[in-house]
């Protein structure tokens, strides 16, 4: 007998998750009611969830099943992309839902959790499968790991997964410290790290861009690109988060994750397979390629920045250092700019600009792709004067789509040239509205598919390069201002002018 | 936009152009124009198309038609398209009618109006009914795929060969086919092909695959002595054992009617094994495979069953399954998001082998009988 199941294979079916229990830790947060619950619905009215099946939430607030469910329902008809919600739907999920009070701390509330499980999973049919999300604040990590494991429930006969949300660690040492006390519990197999980012559709969409079209690979190198800018920006200030954000500042809290994905699906070599470790080793290896910073070059090839008060969308914003949470002389960065190098033969010598910040004029998030000019202009130049050079732009949102920006001749009869743009938009080619990304990641886990998570090299070769940014800017590094609603402080775009280069207008 | 699935939006159609007695002249220029014109109707907005296939219905009848339009107007935001349904009539005096449709909807922040669906309803009398392509080829959309929709049995008939020619890609219900000859035909056409039966069993081959995931399950499977499939229709039955033939190896010993069906004996890796193919509408589906020590059975009916699983090892577990209702939009929004469906092609073959017998016998039969 062969070892596949003869049955699979070339499947032409949407591949349905095994029976389990689903176990929210931080059960009321913000998290809970604004992704899990509607990615919940969303799966339960495509019919993705198997009929045997449970969520229980637990948390130290005391509420009874029904509370919670109702509390569900509520965050389901608010933030749920289905609109209206379908009673049948949601009445069919809803009677799958627990609830269990319990400290994060004390072991009395994982006894009962673990009652609860046995009793699910002989009622219910949900053969010791678990998946244990934990929605709580980072500090929570290790200890709720290490209390499902004392209490053995990590042991449930079936399989366990565990789920842990950005950020992971705040610096290399402490990324490390947590990837050991998980592995105390678990195997790297078992654990699954979100960037939500990879659950975009637009995310995914660079490597099916990349890799399913013959025509960009070629171009795609050093030979032919000249830099690359990748920038994630917010009109958001810090909003209820100061306190937390304080402790991360836009280095950790988006370039350590969010940008670095991004670069690596941009600069990443052809894995040989669409599968989690081979898209990941490649993933790796541009993270371990990165020119890691030396103390000398933090101050030229990287700019922090913090805004002040200003105007966002016609409104009046009050700066950083006046948010709640905030201490009054902070050093936090809300703005990051780096300029990084990829050590391989793909990129030897190609800048990559990262730019993340919050409280600019709009939200928007891009990579793109400027090519170098044509070696030599037929054209003079004086019919020529705003010719700009061939730029590949992916937008990641809004307006998804990809943007391909080259010369075209103006109609007359002199040879005049202008820059033209040959559009792609995601919402008129296809009518569907794509998924939400916790939708995506949540059946990936559910299915055991890690392809979209982080593994634990890649997390500590990210944080290397964070950290030894981190450690050159060191204390008292103050970051420049900028006024809330502009494009970042002067000093960042100093950073391209140096190399005759510009930000790209968002 | 909210929602999602094929049947949940469409977006608003409007009737935009009707003749009689039409040209086909006439009515290419006009598709070319629709933009424009519908501009100079007063939209002020910039007008965009979205189509990403041709597709082609040809439908007998106005009911058909009607049914075949409301269809495609479903798939509209998930598979933007050029449709046009050809309702043909051979009998009636001659001329051709046609009514263009559009579907629009506002898109982006400049709220582009995007034309997701532009409909032509194609009424073709007389003898130009039967050389369809000639009306069909110039009102393509270039460098899109086509694919041809026969939402019944298609007439195998030299209109049924000029329409294929025309197109890429042969969608058919076979549930719809009046008898399992019909598989043959559709066995030996030579483009790619989808079948809404097939996405119809989709669930059950997910379910069946899931009953042998256990490695102790899956040495069962070569062990089989007796298979029982009980489907709504015989077509779908024959499809269903054509991929397990498929995926399992075995080749067809022998076969005959039996009541409501056909009984045939396999040969499988290292045995025998014989199979009931049944029809009957009034119970549940079923799906049962019998090995010595060894039951796996799904059954259902109407979206809801059960997946049954005994095995060395396993006392016996029933898993409850409920299965999403699938209308012909939503099986042909499937269809049409997946390229050549090579596990179809190959069941097909295999079930094609079934008819092949199964024709030799009633011939055989029949000159005995005499």
């Amino acid at each position: 007998m062969s070892q596949e199941n003869p049955l699979r294979g070339e499947e032409t079916t949407q591949r349905r998750p095994d029976p389990f229990i689903l176990v929210i830790f931080g059960a009321g947060g913000d998290l809970t009611h604004r992704k899990l619950a509607p990615a919940l619905y969303s799966l339960a009215s495509q019919n993705l969830l198997p009929e045997e099946f449970a969520v229980v939430g637990f948390s130290r607030r005391e509420m009874s099943d029904d509370n919670f469910r109702r509390d569900l329902a509520g965050a389901v008809g608010r933030f749920s992309r289905l609109s209206p919600v379908r009673a049948q739907v949601w009445q069919r999920l809803a009677e799958r839902i627990f609830y269990v009070a319990g400290d994060f701390t004390t072991s009395d509330g994982y006894h009962r959790l673990g009652e609860l499980l046995t009793r699910l999973d002989r009622e219910r049919g949900t053969g010791g499968n678990r998946l244990f999300y934990l929605a709580t604040p980072p500090s929570f990590y290790s200890t709720i790991a290490g209390r499902l494991g004392e209490a053995g429930l990590t042991r449930g006969g079936g399989w366990t997964r565990l789920v842990v949300e950005k950020p992971f660690g705040k610096d290399l040492t402490t990324a490390r410290e947590l990837n050991a006390q998980l592995y105390q519990v678990l195997q790297e197999n078992q654990i699954y790290r979100i960037d939500h980012y990879l659950g975009k559709e637009t995310v995914q969409n660079i490597l099916a861009f990349r890799f399913a079209n013959g025509i960009f690979e070629p171009v795609w190198n050093r030979r032919y690109v000249d830099h690359v800018q990748i920038s994630v920006a917010e009109s958001l200030g810090v909003e209820r988060r100061g306190s937390y954000y304080e402790e991360a500042g836009a280095l950790r809290d988006m370039v350590q994750n969010h940008l670095l994905q991004l670069l690596c699906l941009t600069a990443m070599e052809p894995p040989v397979a669409f599968d989690a470790d081979a898209v990941r080793d490649e993933k790796v290896k541009v993270l371990r390629a990165i020119h890691p910073f030396t103390p000398k070059e933090a101050g030229s090839r990287a700019v922090r920045g913090q805004y002040t008060a200003g105007w966002v969308l016609g409104e009046p914003v009050v700066g950083y250092l006046r948010e709640p949470g905030v201490v009054g002389d902070s050093p936090t960065e809300t703005y990051a700019a780096l300029k990084l190098f990829i050590d391989n033969w793909r990129w030897a010598g190609v800048p990559f600009y990262l730019r993340t910040g919050k409280r600019m004029p709009k939200r928007a998030t891009e990579v793109a792709i400027q090519f170098k000019r044509a070696p030599h202009l037929l054209f003079s130049q004086t019919a020529t004067p705003e010719l700009e050079p061939n730029v590949l732009s992916m937008r990641i949102q809004p307006d998804e789509g990809i943007v391909l920006r080259f010369a075209a001749k103006v109609p007359g009869p002199t040879v005049r040239l202008r820059t033209v743009s040959m559009d792609f938009f995601y919402g008129t080619s296809f009518g569907t509205e794509p998924p939400e990304a916790y939708e995506r990641l949540l059946l990936d886990w559910m299915l055991g598919d890690s392809t979209l998570f982080t593994r634990r090299d890649e997390v500590e070769a990210a944080w290397t390069l964070v950290t030894s940014l981190l450690e050159s800017w060191g204390e008292g590094n103050a970051p420049y201002p900028y006024e809330a609603g502009t494009w970042g402080p002067r000093e960042a775009d100093a950073l391209l002018e140096r190399d005759e280069r510009s930000w790209r207008r968002l | 936009m909210k929602g999602g699935g094929p049947g949940e939006a469409t977006p608003p159609q409007a009737v935009f152009w009707e003749g009689q007695g039409v040209t086909v002249e006439a009515v290419e220029r006009l598709l070319a124009q629709l933009a424009s014109r519908a501009e100079e109707a007063g939209e002020d907005r910039p007008i965009v198309r979205s189509r990403v296939l041709n597709l082609l219905v040809p439908v007998r009848g106005t009911t058909p038609a009607d049914r075949a339009a409301q269809a495609a107007a479903r798939l509209a935001l998930q598979h933007p398209s050029r449709t046009i349904i050809l309702v043909g009539d051979p009998q009636a005096a001659g001329g051709m009618d046609a009514r263009v449709l559009v579907h629009t909807e506002g898109r982006g922040a400049e709220e582009r109006r995007v034309i997701f669906c532009e409909q032509l309803v194609l009424t073709v009398r007389g003898e130009a009914a039967r050389h369809p392509a000639s009306i069909v080829l110039p009102l393509l959309v270039p460098e899109l795929p086509a694919v041809v929709w026969w939402p019944e049995e298609p007439p195998w008939d030299q209109t049924f060969d000029e329409l294929l020619r025309a197109c890429d890609r042969l969608v058919v219900d076979t549930d719809r086919f009046r008898e399992v000859a019909g598989l043959g035909r559709l066995a030996s056409v030579g483009c790619a092909l989808g079948d809404l039966a097939w996405e119809r069993l989709a669930p059950w081959r997910e379910e069946l695959a899931r009953s042998f995931d256990p490695p102790a399950a899956r040495e069962c499977l070569t062990q089989l002595s007796r298979v029982v499939i009980r489907m709504g229709t015989l077509p779908r039955a024959w499809l269903l054992a054509g991929w397990l033939a498929d995926r399992l190896g075995w080749e067809v010993l022998a076969q005959e009617p039996a009541q409501g069906g056909w009984t045939v004996r396999w040969r499988r890796p290292g045995g025998e094994l014989s199979m009931e193919l049944a029809t009957d509408r009034s119970k549940e589906e079923t799906v049962e495979l019998s090995a010595p020590q060894a039951t796996f059975r799904v059954q259902g009916k109407a979206g809801e069953g059960t997946a049954f699983a005994r095995y060395p090892g396993e006392p016996g577990i029933e898993r409850r399954l409920r299965w999403e209702e699938t209308t012909p939009p939503m099986c042909l929004d499937r269809v049409l998001a997946r390229g050549s469906d090579r596990s179809l092609r190959n069941a097909l073959t295999h079930a094609a082998r079934l008819v092949g017998e199964a024709n030799d016998r009633k011939e055989k039969g029949g000159a005995g009988a005499k």
